[in-house]
């Protein structure tokens, strides 16, 4: 499969394709059901449609199992790989801001004791 | 800009205020990526160092300017390099008298494909580059490369926007035989190796022509990749000189005419004669040198010291101590990018300035700018071009350039004129020729008007303009004798 950053861009210039994948980061593996209740803002319809053009461009996973299709979010794609550095970089900047913010001013370079849990990370538009 | 955001947040324990006016201060207290700015307002150069985990480069610069700040609670950062984007910070009352603090990073198609070519994932032989190629029997492509990432990235930073300004100019009559010209960009890091790779990259992708505004290092590494019977290769930027293959063509200023055109001036003006020359540990520092010493003693000058260090130094702490010990009081320095602006700056806050006259052979605008106003005051520059030449081509460039990129883009320096004015040469040499060979030919002998005056090509690996003398001021350069 080919994913060019051109396709993968198209993919994710979509609000509602932002919001599976947002979903699909928090939730883990889901059905495509689970992920229309979640996803509400259009149908069914228009979310398998959806979840075939993440798929296609390397996104997302697809796993069926009996009468269900389970979809997660593809952890070696080389889009959220790219994506998922810069978002490390953010929170890289963030954590930076709150070990400026907490440190005593004479002890520069002291290691930022951050909670990880405290810096979230999401998709936006 | 239409793109992909980014966003992550967090609490700060102290006020929107306190935690605005910490930006920028890198190094100190400094935080987000260790931020670097000589001022928080906006036009204002900034530098943030991304992590390593980008190829094999130890650490990438993200180059840009403050686009906009409300005090205490917004800054954005428009930033050309190592991908077009910007950076948007926020703070906001939180309770308990924090802040609630978040940084967005939006990217284009074009950031995304650095992104995931970095991360070594884009398919390049198989796919992306065979993709194109499909497409490359619609288009005429050309290829830019450029340095996107590494000590270059400095020197390089409107090349790819006046490249895609001149295409847009030739597509606008029409594009070249029919086709719309494509242009593809890619990314040396200012390392030879690479630069190797991605000429190989931009001839197999079909490109007709590729432009190269790279160190010289660079140039020599794609030149052995496309020798022969590849694309055209143009060198159109400043460069020690040198023979070309067949397919090649090198133009851009010369050393020996940039340090001629002030060194007679300087001495005078200095009241010495003792030059130290400084420069970066390759081909082109050691061209350049040659030269100088050459231009220095034609006017009765002394070379009393020669020293190179390798690309990609950021302390010349040693450098200037061996200024300071030697008899020199004027000092040419080819440093490039990176090393240029380091130099100059601890050259600045050492107090060597005060006591010594430097003519600057690389530091175009995009450079200066980045030496800061303080450091760079009252250095000596020869180029062909300056943005701030007056004449009605350039007047016209600078308000298209301005109008496409909006008024925080990079300066035109003379690297991105060149390139511009190298891609507008091909395309009318492919206009009116019938095949490759002709091109060439045609090239060789290529008279033009453009931005930065008349430019007439003297065979494959000269190419005659004016220079022009200038020293920088507060803001850009001021030409002398204009």
């Amino acid at each position: 499969m080919r994913t060019t950053a051109q396709d993968a861009f198209d993919a994710l210039s979509d609000p509602t394709r932002r919001a599976i994948l947002d979903f699909l980061a928090r939730s883990g593996e889901v059905t495509a059901g689970a992920i229309a209740d979640a996803v509400d803002e259009v149908g069914r319809t228009a979310i398998s449609a959806h979840l075939r053009v993440l798929r296609t461009t390397g996104l997302v996973e697809e796993r069926k199992q009996g009468r269900f299709r389970y979809y997660e979010l593809a952890a070696d794609g080389p889009v959220l790989d790219a994506l998922a550095f810069l978002q490390s970089i953010l929170h890289l900047g963030v954590s930076d801001a709150v070990a400026a913010t907490t440190q005593p001013a004479d002890a520069p370079g002291a290691a930022a004791d951050v909670d990880p849990a405290s810096a979230r990370g999401r998709w936006a538009g | 800009m239409q793109g992909i955001a980014l966003i992550a947040d967090s609490d700060l324990a102290v006020p929107p205020d306190e935690a605005f006016w910490l930006f920028g201060q890198g190094g100190q207290s400094g935080w987000l990526l260790g931020a670097t700015c000589d001022a928080v307002r906006p036009g204002t150069a900034v530098s943030l160092r991304l992590p390593a985990g980008l190829g094999s480069q130890p650490g990438i610069d993200i180059l840009g300017r403050i686009g906009a700040c409300v005090p205490g609670r917004l800054i954005e950062v428009v930033h050309d390099q190592p991908w077009h984007g910007r950076l948007r910070l926020k703070f906001k009352p939180a309770s308990g008298g924090g802040t609630r603090f978040s940084v967005s990073a939006e990217l284009d198609t074009d950031g995304l494909a650095w992104l995931m070519d970095r991360r070594g994932l884009a398919p390049r032989s198989g796919g992306d580059v065979g993709a194109r190629r499909d497409e490359g029997a619609a288009v005429h492509r050309l290829g830019l490369l450029t340095s996107k990432s590494g000590p270059g990235a400095v020197f390089a930073m409107a090349c790819d926007y006046l490249a895609r300004l001149a295409v847009e100019e030739v597509n606008a009559e029409g594009g070249l035989g029919g086709k719309p010209v494509d242009l593809m960009v890619r990314d040396d890091a200012t390392d030879p190796g690479r630069a190797g790779l991605e000429a190989g990259c931009l001839a197999a992708a079909g490109c007709q022509a590729i432009v190269a505004s790279v160190t010289s290092a660079s140039f020599e590494a794609a030149q052995r990749t496309v020798a022969g019977a590849g694309p055209l290769l143009l060198y159109p930027i400043l460069n020690e000189g040198g023979a070309v293959g067949g397919n090649v063509l090198r133009w851009g200023e010369r050393p020996l005419d940039q340090v001629r055109a002030v060194a007679g001036r300087m001495m005078k003006g200095a009241g010495s004669r003792h030059w130290y020359l400084v420069g970066n540990d390759y081909c082109w520092s050691h061209g350049a040198h040659l030269a100088a010493v050459r231009a220095i003693e034609a006017v009765g000058g002394q070379v009393v010291g020669d020293v190179f260090t390798p690309l990609g130094t950021t302390d010349f702490g040693p450098v200037i101590e061996g200024i300071r010990g030697s008899r020199a009081t004027l000092v040419v320095s080819s440093l490039v990018g990176a090393d240029e602006v380091a130099f100059e700056r601890q050259a600045w806050s050492s107090g060597l300035r005060q006591s010594c006259d430097v003519l600057s052979l690389a530091m175009e605008e995009s450079t200066r700018e980045r030496v800061g106003d303080d450091a760079s005051t009252g250095l000596w520059a020869a180029f062909g071009y300056f943005e701030a030449v007056e004449n009605a081509a350039n007047r016209e460039l600078r308000r298209r350039y301005r109008e496409a990129y909006g008024r925080w883009a990079p300066p035109i320096s003379t690297f991105a004129e060149s390139v511009y004015e190298a891609i507008l040469l091909y395309a009318a040499a492919a206009r009116s020729a019938d095949d490759r060979t002709d091109i060439l030919r045609r090239l060789q002998h290529a008279r033009a008007s453009m931005p930065r005056g008349p430019v007439a090509a003297a065979g494959p690996d000269s190419m005659s303009q004016r220079l022009r003398v200038a020293r920088a001021v507060p803001g850009g350069f001021r030409l002398i004798n204009e």
